[in-house]
């Protein structure tokens, strides 16, 4: 089933949409939200040079940064009476990034995540267990919507307690799990401790997978271990949470909402405008949005998009599978983790030099983060327990941070290679992703 | 009474503890015990040596995180449960032992307390013979209690 008739245009058609919606949001945003205009002044451009998509490269690009500075409300178009929903995702340090959604926000994102989760397959007759966390991200709340509009029963069971989850999961008759893949895994193996054959003994058929990149191998255990089908799909906060790509059942990239959004990718060092097939970073443009409209963001993913129609009969432009990051930022175990968050935990804590190195690996299918740091000579003492105490101090620290459990491990002074460039300050173990 | 020894904090990675040991060697100076702690990441290896403030130098300049430190030395009869009634005298009188090692090739013992000053009193009270630094260090003497 196809749920939007949108999703059957013509290229022309999906242009002609899209430049109209550039030009309502370039108008819009330069004549709602300071940070837009002032930017656009600086470089000369007024709303009416952006007549088409080529015109898009002449405006600027929106970073994290740019959302981070402007905490919380700075980038909002709409007085907040009419916002009706808030939601944030993980900052570096300190404050979050927070998004916000009117009345017709709200609207259309459960539209699209309708649409999305009926793209991947799921029916009226499904009976859909969403283990994402609900609460500020937008995973939890954004599925949920969009569920129960496709016309799914919605379990909003949340994360955590597995027991509990594989017990509503065989009672309820779960068919379609979301989660982020590693949980599924972890569930997998949580239901073969319990003596359940998630493959035999459950009616889980799909999975919709997201908030990690995860590998094809990675998807091949999942659909054995379970006996489903995986898809994957995409979305950020910063554009509004999940519904902006998904897979259908043809597994060949996911199909982007285009007449929402624009997807560039762009050359990933001189940030020109790349054409379809070719690697570069993933820029998204919003066209519908009304609280927080996003100009040039830079997802800092790295993918390709591609144009041909599709077996499924949608013409819409798909993206790749993620395959990587341009910036420094970790996801472990879904959640999103940068290094200059624990270098600022570690500056805080006496007794351990600046120098440090983060551990990732993958321990069955959960990553793990180690973080090893050096011992100040002046703080060691001849006792083990101080020893141990300073580790889990720095540990209870760095989980307040970064609401994911890292291991410290203490090394001797001067062990961390010096460097007078950019220091190697992450070794990821964690098996490639393709 | 009370002994200096050096304790050396150790990733747990092979060759490190030759390293500390090939260091002291190239100038001479003679182990006389060693205690190391199965740890999981890292350990402390304490060590006696003939020469402490020199080996502790050394070891600095050599890059290793290094301390000394005081540690009691208690000679004991080499007889069953001997070493039994020096923890029970400390115990009796609620003082902790952290750890405990040998010194070598006489029945010495090395302890540290979380109370070295007190525990060196009820020791000597209870009858042990407390060894000084200067006297571990000449195997020569027959008495090595003052």
């Amino acid at each position: 089933m196809i749920w939007d008739k949108n999703e059957q245009l013509s290229r022309d058609e999906y242009r002609a949409i899209q430049e109209a919606g550039l030009r309502r949001t370039v108008q819009y945003a330069y004549d709602r939200v300071p940070f837009y205009r002032r930017k656009m002044r600086e470089i000369g451009i007024e709303p009416g040079d952006i007549r088409h998509l080529e015109d898009l490269r002449h405006l600027p690009l929106t970073t994290k940064d740019d959302l981070r500075h402007n905490y919380p409300f700075g980038l909002f178009a709409t007085d907040l009476e009419e916002v009706v929903r808030l939601h944030a995702s993980s900052g570096t340090t300190g404050k979050p990034i927070v998004v916000g959604y009117t009345a017709r926000d709200l609207e259309i994102w459960t539209d699209l995540v309708a649409r999305m989760v009926t793209l991947a397959g799921v029916t009226r007759k499904d009976v859909a267990q969403i283990c994402f966390g609900y609460g500020l991200f937008t995973g939890g709340f954004g599925l949920h919507y969009g569920l129960e509009r496709a016309g799914a029963t919605v379990i909003p069971s949340s994360s955590g307690n597995t027991e509990k989850q594989l017990m509503l999961m065989e009672d309820f008759g779960t068919t379609v799990l979301v989660s982020t893949p590693s949980y599924a895994l972890y569930m997998a193996e949580v239901a073969q401790q319990m003596g359940i054959d998630p493959a035999k003994d459950l009616n889980v058929k799909l999975g919709l997978f997201g908030g990690e990149p995860w590998s094809e191998s990675m998807r091949k255990e999942i659909e054995a271990r379970w006996g489903m089908t995986a898809t994957d799909n995409y979305g950020l906060s910063e554009i509004g949470g999940p519904g902006f790509a998904g897979e259908c059942f043809c597994r060949c990239g996911m199909h982007i909402a285009e007449d929402h959004f624009i997807a560039e990718i762009l050359d990933r060092d001189n940030f020109q405008p790349l054409g379809p097939g070719e690697y570069g970073e993933l820029v998204i443009t919003t066209l519908t949005k009304e609280a927080l409209p996003i100009i040039r963001y830079r997802t800092k993913d790295i993918t390709r998009l591609f144009t041909e129609p599709c077996a499924c009969g949608r013409t819409t432009m798909r993206m790749e599978k993620v395959t990587g990051r341009t910036d420094d930022m970790l996801i472990i175990r879904g959640v999103n983790v940068f290094p200059s968050q624990i270098e600022s935990v570690l500056m805080e804590v006496k007794g351990v030099s600046p120098f440090y190195q983060l551990v990732v690996d993958r321990q069955g299918y959960l990553d793990t983060l180690e973080v090893h740091v050096e011992l100040l000579p002046d703080y060691f003492t001849d006792n083990y327990a101080d020893l141990k105490a300073l580790e889990q101090q720095i540990e209870k620290k760095l989980y307040a941070v970064l609401s994911v459990t890292a291991r410290v491990k203490l090394l001797e002074y001067n062990s961390i290679e010096r460097t007078t460039g950019k220091a190697k300050r992450v070794i990821d173990k964690r098996p490639k992703l393709i | 009474m009370i002994a200096r020894q050096i304790s050396v904090f150790l990733e747990n990675r092979p060759g490190r503890l030759s390293d500390v040991l090939e260091e002291l060697a190239a100038v001479g100076i003679n182990l006389r015990a060693i205690a190391v702690a199965d740890t999981t990441d890292f350990g402390i290896m304490r060590l006696m040596v003939d020469r402490p403030d020199e080996a502790e130098a050394r070891l600095k300049a050599a890059g290793f995180t290094c301390t000394i430190n005081d540690v009691i030395s208690v000679e004991i009869p080499d007889t069953p449960g001997a070493l039994a009634k020096v923890t029970r005298t400390l115990a009796n009188e609620g003082i902790n032992v952290n750890y405990l090692y040998p010194f070598s090739r006489s029945a010495l013992l090395l302890l540290k307390t979380d109370d070295n000053r007190r525990a060196v009193e009820v020791l000597s009270r209870a009858g042990f013979s407390i060894v000084d630094e200067d006297h571990l260090y000449r195997p020569e003497e027959e008495d090595l209690t003052k």
